[in-house]
């Protein structure tokens, strides 16, 4: 069944065809709420907000996208919303100056620096954070990211760029150190 | 390959754990999405049924307040006394009546628009608001507007309310979810509680309403 037909068929109150949208896109969903979220109970809520979401707008969807961009952009918003309101909870709020330290520390083994470079992905930015987990972890290409975050690809790159590049601040220490 | 270039790679392999994700809970999350989605459709149900009424009701039960007021003005007429002759009584018979059954009317409509904005502030704090909601005020906004002009718009208190609620109510139909959307909820919240809208409205009660009418015919 093509995608079209499978819109159709949910539109038209098919209860298998919800279920096949929704196997066919929750697996990449719930991995992007993970991983940005990093509670399995939080990314189960976002995944249930988007899916929830995206069946009550479903008849809005115009096809200009693929319907797995328009299902991540719903899953973004929900997901840098959810952020927002439980930042509290969440060690994310650590300024990355915090997670890469002075600067001027010893060099570590690879164990630290795995947890080091955990550290200062949380620590990044939001909306970088996302571009840099879509994109170096997920495997997303700029174009994606681009539809489903509403912004330009050369955006994307540039917030990539900027990531990487805080990153590597963050890691400076470890520059040399023998490979893992 | 440059120490950057080394530590890229390193990088770029470390990352790939980061809060790598377990097993997909995937019939869990279908359970509720199912129980979370039939929710919604019962509110929804009871929401259109107490909102969107539409205004022909209205008329009806005007229709019926005027009828049961005529029946109970007859009815307590003393028998011994003299009745002028209909032409000379019916004006002046009709006119209190009407506006009763109005304002009647405007209790049912304001009793509607309090559950309405009750819930909309409620979505507003948790940031999702329903998309209807703007719908559901327009309605709500014309059959204020219809009020506003007539018999009940002439007792000042409720053409006060009446005129604050108005207000509120365009300012929710221009809602739009999007760029702008937290900045108008703001907005909205802000009206709401600056006018003292929640507060007015829980004061109109039916009975107050209709004493008011009692009082005005004194």
């Amino acid at each position: 069944m093509d995608e079209r037909e499978l819109i159709t068929r949910v539109l038209g109150g098919d209860a298998a065809a919800e279920r096949a949208l929704y196997d066919a896109h929750v697996d990449r969903v719930y991995r992007l709420a993970y991983r940005m979220t990093g509670e399995d109970a939080v990314a189960q809520d976002c995944t249930q907000e988007t899916f929830v979401r995206a069946f009550e707008r479903l008849k809005e969807f115009r096809g200009d996208a693929a319907l797995s961009t328009w299902l991540h952009a719903i899953a973004t918003s929900v997901v840098l919303n959810t952020l927002r309101k439980v930042k509290r909870f969440h060690r994310r709020e650590a300024p990355l100056e915090a997670a890469a330290g002075t600067g001027h520390e010893p060099a570590r083994a690879d164990p630290d620096l795995k947890q080091r470079l955990h550290e200062a992905i949380d620590g990044l930015p939001e909306k970088y954070r996302m571009v840099f987990v879509m994109h170096d972890v997920e495997g997303y290409t700029h174009e994606e990211i681009g539809r489903t975050l509403g912004v330009q690809v050369g955006t994307s790159k540039a917030q990539l760029f900027r990531a990487r590049a805080k990153l590597r601040e963050a890691l400076a220490a470890f520059a040399g150190k023998a490979a893992i | 390959m440059t120490e950057e270039n080394e530590l890229d790679e390193r990088v770029r392999r470390l990352a790939a754990e980061y809060n790598a994700p377990r097993d997909v809970p995937r019939e869990a999350m279908w359970a509720r999405i199912v129980e979370q989605r039939q929710g919604r459709q019962k509110r929804e149900g009871g929401r259109v049924a107490g909102w969107q009424r539409p205004l022909w009701r209205w008329g009806l039960a005007a229709a019926a307040v005027l009828v049961v007021g005529i029946v109970i003005g007859r009815a307590t007429v003393p028998e011994h006394g003299a009745i002028p002759p209909g032409p000379a009584v019916t004006p002046v018979a009709v006119t209190p009546t009407s506006g009763t059954a109005f304002r009647l009317v405007a209790a049912e409509h304001l009793d509607r628009v309090e559950t309405f904005l009750a819930v909309f502030q409620a979505e507003a704090q948790r940031g999702a608001v329903d998309s209807t909601a703007p719908g559901a005020a327009r309605d709500l906004l014309t059959d204020t507007r219809l009020l506003a002009d007539s018999p009940a718009g002439r007792d000042p208190k409720l053409k006060s309310v009446l005129d604050d609620v108005e207000l509120v109510l365009a300012q929710i139909a221009e809602y739009r979810a999007g760029t702008t959307g937290k900045e108008d909820l703001r907005f909205i919240e802000q009206g709401i509680h600056q006018r003292g809208v929640m507060l007015k409205l829980s004061a109109m009660t039916p009975s107050t309403i209709m004493g008011q009418t009692a009082q005005g015919a004194m």
